[in-house]
């Protein structure tokens, strides 16, 4: 006899350095759904593993080592590798440069990230002054005879070390949506990157100071929303400016106050776009949002609010 | 009468500007029994609280890093030797109520968060006060938790959780996987 009665989990887990918080609800059995929490839990661990560069062994941490010691080798990447540094590099590219993944040899040494590459010397007659941008890599497939899927290859032509950031987080949420049946309502949030089914007419708080008073309440208009922020950051911005370098070719670091929230169709997306509206202005932004069927909402860190629609 | 009512109402209105009462948002997420169930599943649980002698926390606070901050371990065991701890880390503010799965190998299998606190608020009188004085229902004044459902923004590191597993690591191989 089918389950009428709808039942609801929430369970919380730390993952992807924050806290992940899963809310699903449907007419199925606690079991069930304590099963497919399981499953979405389960499915951000996966993404975590290949994409974390805290993670010296993640398949991003195998790539980079790869990248700086080897240049005009094709490297095997899995298939969600592949579609992150797809979007990573079609990004770069309408942004005109100020969204480039490749700025972690900055981050590392703004003691961001941490250097478990070495950095200075991660392989022998290195130099690091050849470091390239994301220019300076391709992406393709490669069809095998009776296999379902293709191969998926990067191939750089300078030294390179990349860092996934939120865009990973954003590709961890999405993948973990996919496995939930479309008669699950659900609510993903991973420290503020989130996605749900039940956004809309619904309002979403944002926080734009570290002070206790510091929110702002705004209607959600889309399905995914990520926000950016540097109130709780210790050692400085995780923004640099790709297209910025000071005296001492160092990429600039960009500090702002108060939060950029971008809502999209996807957490990736959102995730993404929070740093091209950081460093850009409006009206270079603005198509870029349209493009990407997003909008932000900019808040700074005395609670005025501004935003950028599509 | 009319001055003393008058007065009453200028003092309590001046009390309510001057005093910041921050309003403690605790997000309940799982009971303890259903953290066992989740990470223990059909498992039987044994209640085998432990507690820290001075020595002890100043050995895993060297060994670790990390400040030991109560010598009361309140724990489960498994008749295999699996253990099911209840621990606290620091969040933004306020206190985080975890449960921490470690195997009999020592190996932390597993952590549920049970209960998530923050602060937020803005300069509200508190509710006992505004009731007696307006006759206002308390509910109006309850704000966020009740009517937002996600709150975004910077984002905050589990860095503490990390911590408080090392810290856990460092009690399993000093006393937990000695206890009898």
């Amino acid at each position: 006899m089918p389950n009428t009665h709808s039942n609801s989990i929430n369970r919380c887990k730390p993952l992807l350095g924050t806290f992940v918080d899963i809310y699903l609800s449907g007419n199925v059995s606690n079991k069930e759904l304590l099963t497919l929490s399981n499953t979405t839990f389960d499915e951000i661990s996966r993404i975590q593993a290949l994409m974390s560069f805290h993670d010296p062994v993640s398949e991003l941490s195998l790539m980079n080592k790869a990248l700086l010691c080897e240049t005009n080798t094709p490297y095997q990447i899995s298939t969600d590798l592949y579609k992150v540094l797809s979007l990573a590099k079609n990004l770069y590219q309408v942004s005109h440069g100020h969204y480039d993944i490749t700025v972690a040899p900055q981050l590392v040494m703004n003691k961001v990230l941490p250097d478990h590459l070495s950095l200075q010397q991660p392989c022998k007659d290195f130099n690091h002054r050849l470091f390239g941008n994301s220019n300076d890599f391709n992406l393709y497939e490669e069809n095998v005879n009776n296999a379902t899927q293709t191969k998926k290859y990067i191939v750089n032509r300078k030294p390179l070390c990349m860092d996934l950031g939120g865009i990973a987080k954003g590709y961890a949420i999405d993948s973990a949506v996919n496995k939930i049946p479309n008669s699950i309502t659900y609510t993903i949030n991973a420290g503020g990157d989130m996605r749900t089914s039940l956004w809309q007419g619904q309002d979403v708080a944002l926080k734009y100071a570290k002070r206790h008073k510091a929110i702002k309440q705004v209607p959600m208009t889309n399905r995914a929303l990520a926000s950016s922020g540097l109130y709780h950051q210790e050692a400085g911005s995780h923004i640099v400016n790709p297209t910025k370098m000071n005296k001492n070719h160092q990429l600039m670091e960009h500090k702002f106050g108060g939060v950029i929230s971008v809502f999209a169709k996807t957490a990736m997306i959102a995730d993404a776009l929070t740093k091209v509206v950081a460093l850009m202005n409006k009206s270079q932004v603005t198509p870029i949002l349209t493009r990407f069927e997003a909008n932000a909402v900019i808040i700074n860190r005395f609670g005025f609010k501004r935003s950028i629609s599509i | 009468m009319l001055r003393r009512k008058f007065l009453k109402h200028v003092f309590f209105t001046a009390a309510s500007l001057s005093i910041p009462i921050k309003f403690a948002y605790a997000k309940q997420y799982l009971t303890i029994d259903q953290a066992k169930e989740i990470l223990f599943p059909n498992k039987k649980l044994i209640e085998t609280t432990v507690e820290l002698t001075k020595a002890q926390k100043k050995s895993i606070q060297k060994a670790s890093t990390i400040r030991v901050r109560n010598l009361t371990i309140k724990a489960w065991k498994t008749e295999e030797g699996d253990w099911f701890i209840l621990d606290q880390i620091l969040g933004k503010h306020e206190f985080i109520d975890l449960a921490v799965a470690i195997n009999k190998s020592g190996d932390v299998s597993g952590i549920e968060v049970l209960t998530y606190r923050e602060t937020y608020g803005d300069q509200i009188m508190h509710p006992k006060w505004r009731a007696q004085f307006h006759g206002a229902n308390v509910k109006q004044f309850l704000k966020l938790d009740k009517q937002i459902k996600n709150i975004s923004g910077a984002t905050l590191s589990c860095r503490h959780v990390t911590d408080g597993v090392n810290r856990l690591n460092h009690t399993w191989h000093q006393v937990l996987q000695y206890h009898t």
